[in-house]
């Protein structure tokens, strides 16, 4: 009896790491990261409303880099020409531009190392809108001390 | 059942031991915790004088036991944690080479750890993992201290680990030799870990020898030896937020032949797979 129960048990953690790693691999994680949760919705004074997920991600120790599958879309009331860009290092996304669009939307396989926010800038470097993904973790990491005993 | 007689005498290394953690246990802070620990989660924080983590989750496991009778599946309810004050440290984890430890660090760099540590110790084949418990003799778990010399490089870490038993149960010593290492992909942390583990004759008799008193027909009398144990093992750690956790682990040993001739196990080898979920308070 007990022996079932134990490969019943076993078998749910099994499908759910499947379902877990599926999720990873298809970008289709029904949490909507990979190790975080959430969605959010931005809407500018300029009429463009962003959706993007996942609002975070999580490592399991601070410090490591924190791996994101991002899902944005956006729709404007008229046509725009901007590109997503990284407000910590003023890089683009790959296939995160458009010209004359009304809406779009991409997806990227990104390692953050910190709590980062994308503009949606267009030629003139206008700001359209943005959203964020923050990053944090279950474990603090280890601040070094070079210490013995007696000193 | 007869329970072995283990008197509870102090052993002069307890004494030294606790001696040396009254001494020093207001000096600065410092931190070490189990290889197994520091190979998933990395080493902890010492920035603060105080530090503590709390887990509590479920766990199963499923393994092919050598032991006679033994039970191949446990599910249950998971309790772990570190908790360091200064240089005082207590960590449990269930996945660890020694799940409950209880130490003091004398020294913490970027490199090199050197802990004095206190371990509970294997009660070996008992009533706890065999069907068989009516024929086989109880072994009372105890208390092993000794030193500890860590080494982190990069991705590698370097165990080195001089237990002795200082229960008063058997005397006899362990001696271990591990290296592991750890790899990132996508924020899954896997890591694997190779192992060496010389017990001592007083400790493999105590723990798997079977006196004249205590032989019957089916478990004869048993004289073991000492030995090395292998052991290596892949594990995965991933977070599913910031307080829950899924661990997996899978464990393989080699026993030695004066192990695995006692007449309480069937082979010598020894595989296992844990899984489980626990929530980081």
């Amino acid at each position: 009896m007990a022996f079932r129960f134990g490969l019943l048990c076993a078998l749910f953690l099994l499908i759910g790491l499947c379902r877990l790693a599926f999720a990873q691999a298809t970008g289709s994680a029904p949490s909507d990261s990979d190790s975080g949760a959430g969605a959010q919705n931005t809407a500018s004074d300029s009429g463009i409303m962003i959706r993007s997920r996942p609002v975070q991600c999580v490592t399991l120790r601070e410090g490591q880099p924190c791996f994101i599958q991002l899902n944005v879309s956006w729709e404007s009331e008229s046509p725009v020409s901007a590109c997503f860009v990284s407000e910590q290092n003023d890089s683009g996304v790959t296939g995160a531009c458009w010209e004359d669009a009304v809406d779009g939307q991409f997806r990227a396989s990104l390692y953050l190392s910190e709590p980062t926010v994308w503009v949606f800038r267009d030629a003139a470097g206008n700001s359209l809108g943005e959203f964020s993904v923050d990053v944090s973790w279950v474990y603090k990491s280890r601040r070094t001390r070079r210490r013995w005993i007696l000193f | 059942m007869r329970a072995k007689p283990h008197p509870a005498r102090i052993q002069p290394i307890s004494l030294l031991l606790a001696t040396v953690l009254v001494l020093f246990v207001t000096t600065n802070a410092s931190q070490a915790a189990d290889l197994s620990r520091d190979i998933r989660e990395g080493r902890r924080d010492d920035s603060t004088n105080f530090y503590g983590v709390l887990e509590v989750g479920f766990q199963t496991s499923a393994g092919a036991l050598p032991v006679v009778g033994a039970k191949q599946t446990h599910v249950g309810v998971t309790i772990g944690g570190h908790l360091r004050y200064r240089r005082l440290f207590f960590d449990f984890l269930s996945e660890g080479y020694h799940p409950l430890q209880f130490g003091f660090n004398l020294h913490s760099g970027p490199t090199w750890s050197f802990d004095l540590i206190a371990t509970g110790s294997s009660g070996g084949v008992n009533s706890l993992i065999t069907n068989e418990s009516d024929e086989v003799e109880v072994r009372s778990a105890g208390i092993d201290t000794g030193l500890r010399v860590t080494a982190f490089t990069g991705p590698y870490i370097a165990e080195f680990e001089a237990l002795r038993d200082s229960f008063g149960n058997h005397d006899g010593s362990l001696l271990t030799g591990t290296v592991a290492r750890q790899y990132l992909w996508r924020n899954w942390n896997l890591h694997w870990l190779v192992g060496a583990r010389y017990h001592s004759a007083d400790t493999t008799q105590f723990l798997f020898g079977i006196e004249e008193e205590d032989a019957t027909d089916r478990f004869p009398r048993y004289t073991a030896g000492a030995g090395v144990t292998y052991v290596t093992e892949f594990g995965a750690t991933k977070p599913i937020n910031e307080h829950v956790v899924f661990r997996g682990t899978a464990r393989y040993w080699s026993l030695p032949d004066s192990i695995a001739r006692s007449p309480y196990l069937e082979r010598d080898t020894y595989g296992e797979a844990v899984a489980s979920i626990v929530y980081v308070f």
